[in-house]
């Protein structure tokens, strides 16, 4: 056999990296090793495609790629949307003026700290929870997976400026959770 | 200006996920200048964005060993030498 199409030797080589490709996004281990099972498996069969013009791991990381987003879209539409009775977060502005009817209050601890404290990211994640289907799911995509604007756009087909908006209010409305349930500024 | 606090919010919101247009971006740095609590705002969005960035690069890991096994056998069920 050809030692490049060789799945045991894809395994070997380029498993920890697609594993961790695999990890950061869908942030649960027998998941992610699935995604890495099925990418090896779908590129065995279609190993002829593989052209040699990229290097293998980069090849595998593209299947993983579409893996990843085929199980988000099959998620997706598993998913309920929440019809508009979204609370609009953008009512925090006074109405006449638009300035900040009420304004930030001050956080003291740095980031480097709290994104290992434990119970600050259940804070967070429950704050993530209470977000409206869309905007929650969006958040998740994009600061969570770390996925660019761009692929969120293409597997939840919405607009770029569709996807700002959802992240927008999903900031606004968290911040605020932050403050409350975390931080304790004053109201 | 009108509404000038919540088109910053937006504003501060939005240029982590593109580039904004100089005009913008100069809408965002002068009003943040003069007005304390968008820099707040500014700040704490761009904490959030940061330390679940760094959340992110904690996660890595690498294939847990049982994990690589159950893997290696599906493939060798596939892939059967001929």
């Amino acid at each position: 056999m050809n030692p490049e199409v060789n799945p045991q030797q894809w395994l070997d080589e380029h498993g920890d990296a697609l594993y961790r490709f695999a990890i950061l996004r869908a942030k649960d281990a027998d998941l992610a090793a699935d995604l890495v099972q099925d990418t090896l498996l779908a590129a065995w069969k279609s190993r002829d495609s593989f052209s040699g013009k990229s290097s293998i791991r980069t090849w595998l990381i593209a299947i993983l790629k579409h893996k990843w987003l085929d199980y988000l879209r099959k998620e997706i539409k598993q998913r309920e949307y929440a019809t508009l009775a979204d609370g609009d977060p953008t009512a925090w502005f006074d109405a006449n003026n638009g300035a900040w009817a009420a304004p930030p209050a001050q956080w003291l601890d740095d980031p480097a700290y709290l994104c290992q404290n434990e119970q600050f990211m259940r804070t967070l994640q429950a704050c993530v929870q209470n977000l409206p289907k869309k905007q929650q799911l969006a958040f998740e995509m994009r600061e969570f997976q770390g996925l660019t604007a761009t692929d969120i756009c293409n597997v939840c087909d919405v607009s770029a400026t569709n996807l700002h908006v959802l992240l927008h209010r999903a900031r606004l409305a968290l911040r605020r959770c932050l403050e409350h349930n975390w931080f304790g500024g004053e109201r | 200006m009108r509404h000038a606090c919540e088109k910053v919010s937006q504003l501060t919101s939005e240029r982590l996920e593109r580039r904004l247009s100089l005009l913008e971006w100069l809408h965002l740095r002068v009003h943040l200048l003069m007005c304390g609590a968008c820099r707040r705002y500014d700040a704490h969005i761009l904490k959030l964005h940061t330390l679940l960035s760094q959340h992110r690069q904690q996660q890595q890991l690498d294939l847990p060993p049982q994990q690589r096994q159950k893997i290696k056998k599906a493939l060798d069920d596939t892939v059967k030498p001929s």
